[in-house]
């Protein structure tokens, strides 16, 4: 096989996986799909905004809902909130172990 | 469009096939990288949107010295009365931290026996019977809470610190769904008495004021009238978390991508400098002009070959992206997003596939490849066809 | 056929240095003539093909080749010129040495609207009448100096041009390549075509088929 015979099956190659792709992740979003009510449900209960992860301070969660001085304070060591605080080493158990837990 | 012309394109990128290669990897990967940051961010942004309709339309705070300070309880009655209010509903919540993990928990005090709440009580938590635990001091747990007290030898109850130093033994009730994790990882649902007594929130005092309003038009008005009623008061609607959002996702985009222009901008500066245009490759240019090719069937010849490199560089970068972020779920990327959160959820990033957000990485990388390569090619292409009689 | 009136050629170097390689030249060849341009290296040879074939403008004086004033053809005038009606045999043969010598001897058609097994076919008639049947395939690098001169001529004629012009084609062949060279000019002579050849070789000038003999020394007419 010559080369712009390669190339052209390459991009073909491509072009099928990446279709092939795109079918799995619309099978896994609607899947996901299927927790929307969950997740809807948990936040009616609590009420409160943003996710679990992105918060500017390290101890405050609910960023949307605090002010300057409760981000500063909150700490329990009052550690710094802005990224550099990315290399700042956390304990081992607060790591999601990479397991990502599925409903039976 | 002339088929010689594209053969002979297909044939010229197979002559260097080396540096083509090696060009369009390191293209495919930048793409890759732009790809993945983006579609982590508007993966979770989505998971914002779509819970967004979950969250009350107002929460009124009560500031004091220009901090947050307990709201009092009986200004839900005042705000029940303004025309639009479905209903207004005090709320007790609060961070809990839990010294030997190091780690914030979300405490917030929930009406169990509310009806209002029992559809969202069977939607969102496992294995949970209410009946078994009245009168009790139960608490139900977020999967990074979970995660943490059995890391820390707690299965069953847990051990508050009371504000006073005494423990407070609390049983584990039930845990969220695990499909939940992102917004209810560090959570710990208690009753409402409970939660006064750990956060310390006296009877008659509250630690903020959520409000309904049927109609979404009105939510403006409203939220002024509160604000005009309790001058003390902050008043945040649901358009202004919306927006917090918007600024936190574009900060830590933004950041991103300042440092990915930086590393775009040498690629692009070593694409025109060393190997866009060898000698060998501008030698050929200068033969084809000899030859009687015209200025823009050169450059059209150079547009189809880098057109094809980048066009290629682009689907592997996308196909490279969609399985990192959505299938490896993106690690390293997700740590941008979540990176100061001290609890960090197990979760699994919701398959967002932004089609106009393809179109925009493909706008802002394609092209810029193409003019890189066309540059130097035309340049090549006008200087004198005499050059190659030398 | 071709005229010069007056033709001057300087190149600028780097400051207010400038090198002048050909100076007030006139000249002019009938259709259908074989005309060699003798002189030493550095004469201007080179220079005179270039400005016949359109691939550099005088600095002063006129040149008119089939009619045309080629010293003003705006740039795709003179690509087409080119391709239509210049067929030009490289010192060194240019070739490039990554391509077939079939795709060597298409590559001035690529961008013309015929198929492309039109101007396969047409270039694998020119090869064999050149003697080039074998190794059609093989890349232009691997090939023998010979061969590679016979796929240079090929693609000069390819396009079918009134006009040739060859610059030292017979340089690096020894003397039976060289005659060779010889029978195929006399083929192109006869087939009509109005040839000028680049040359010291003394070679062309005993065999009875050049009709004039041009010399130029430092840029001027001897
Ligand atoms: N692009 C250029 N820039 C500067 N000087 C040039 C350029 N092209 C040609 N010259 C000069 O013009 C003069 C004539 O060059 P030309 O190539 O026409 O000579 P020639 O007769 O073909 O020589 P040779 O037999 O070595 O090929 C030379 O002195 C050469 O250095
Ligand atoms: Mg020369």
């Amino acid at each position: 096989m010559n080369k712009p015979r390669l190339l052209a099956a390459f991009i073909l190659i491509l072009i099928a996986s990446i279709m092939a792709q795109l079918v799995y992740l619309k099978l896994k979003a609607s899947a996901q799909e299927e927790t929307q009510p969950a997740k809807e449900a948990a936040v009616r209960l609590t009420g409160l905004p943003d996710l679990a992860l992105s918060t500017e301070a390290r101890f405050v969660r609910h960023r949307s809902l605090a002010d300057i001085s409760t981000i500063l304070s909150e700490g329990g060591s009052l550690p710094e909130y802005f990224p550099s605080a990315h290399l700042y080493a956390v304990s081992p158990q607060a790591h999601a172990s990479g397991v990502i837990r599925h409903e039976p | 469009m002339n088929p010689k012309l594209l053969t002979f394109a297909l044939e010229a990128i197979g002559r260097r096939g080396g540096k083509n290669a090696a060009v369009g990897i390191i293209f495919a990967l930048l793409v890759a990288l732009l790809a993945s940051v983006l579609l982590t961010s508007r993966s979770l942004q989505s998971e914002v949107e779509k819970t967004l309709s979950a969250l009350p339309d107002i929460t009124v705070q009560k500031l004091q010295g220009g901090r947050q300070g307990l709201i009092e309880s009986d200004r839900v009655y005042a705000i029940e009365t303004i025309p639009g209010v479905t209903w207004a509903r005090e709320r007790v919540w609060g961070y809990y931290y839990f010294q030997n993990a190091g780690v914030n928990f979300t405490l917030v005090g929930l009406d169990f026996f509310l009806p209002a709440y029992e559809e969202s009580l069977n939607a969102a938590i496992r294995n949970f019977d209410i009946a078994t635990w009245m009168d009790r001091d139960f608490m139900i747990v977020g999967e990074g809470v979970e995660r943490t007290l059995h890391a820390n030898y707690y299965k069953e109850y847990f051990n508050f610190i009371l504000p006073d130093g005494a423990m407070k033994k609390v049983e584990l009730a039930g845990t969220f769904a695990a499909g939940t994790a992102l917004q209810s990882s560090d959570t710990i649902l208690l009753p409402v008495t409970l939660a006064r007594t750990l956060l310390n929130a006296p009877e008659g005092l509250a630690t903020d004021i959520t409000v309904a309003v049927a109609n979404p038009e009105e939510v403006a008005m409203v939220a002024t009238k509160i604000s005009r009623l309790y001058p003390d008061t902050r008043v945040i609607t649901k358009t202004d978390l919306a927006g917090s959002y918007q600024n936190l996702f574009d900060y830590k985009g933004g950041l991103f991508l300042s440092l990915f222009i930086t590393a775009l901008a040498s690629f692009f500066i070593l694409l025109l400098d060393k190997s866009g245009m060898g000698l060998a490759e501008r030698r050929e240019i200068g033969i084809l002009r000899a030859l009687g090719w015209r200025m823009e069937e050169v450059i059209r010849l150079k547009l189809l070959e880098s057109g094809i490199v980048a066009f290629t560089a682009y689907l592997l970068g996308i196909f490279i992206a969609l399985g990192y972020v959505f299938m490896l779920q993106a690690p390293g990327i997700v740590a941008l997003f979540e990176g100061y959160s001290v609890l960090k959820p197990a979760f699994e990033l919701p398959v967002v596939i932004d089609l106009s957000l393809l179109g925009l990485i493909f706008l802002a990388t394609v092209p810029l490849y193409m003019a890189a390569v066309i540059f130097p090619a035309w340049r090549a292409a006008t200087i004198d066809a005499d050059e190659v009689m030398r | 056929m071709i005229r010069l009136t007056n033709v001057s050629k300087i190149y600028p170097l780097s400051g207010a240095d400038s090198v002048t390689a050909l100076e007030n030249v006139s000249l002019s060849i009938r259709e259908g003539e074989l005309v060699v341009l003798k002189g030493i290296s550095g004469s201007g040879k080179s220079t005179l093909l270039a400005l016949i074939a359109a691939m550099t403008k005088p600095t002063s004086g006129d040149v008119v080749v089939a009619g045309r004033s080629v010293a003003k053809l705006p740039d795709r005038f003179a690509s087409d010129f080119r391709r239509n009606t210049i067929g030009m045999i490289f010192q060194k043969f240019n070739l490039l040495g990554d391509l077939s010598a079939i795709d060597n001897v298409t590559l001035p058609l690529i961008p013309t609207h015929e198929s492309a097994s039109d101007i396969k076919e047409r270039a694998y008639r020119i090869l064999k009448s050149l003697g080039v049947k074998k190794r059609l395939g093989s890349l232009a690098k691997h090939l023998s100096g010979g061969e590679q001169q016979r796929v240079a001529i090929a693609r000069a004629l390819v396009g079918d041009p009134a006009i040739i012009l060859a610059d030292e084609p017979t340089a690096s062949l020894d003397r039976k390549l060289t005659l060779d060279f010889v029978e195929m000019l006399k083929t192109m002579k006869q087939s009509g075509k109005t040839i000028v050849i680049a040359t010291h070789d003394p070679l062309f000038f005993d065999l009875g088929i050049v009709d004039r003999v041009i010399e130029i020394d430092g840029g001027r007419l001897a």
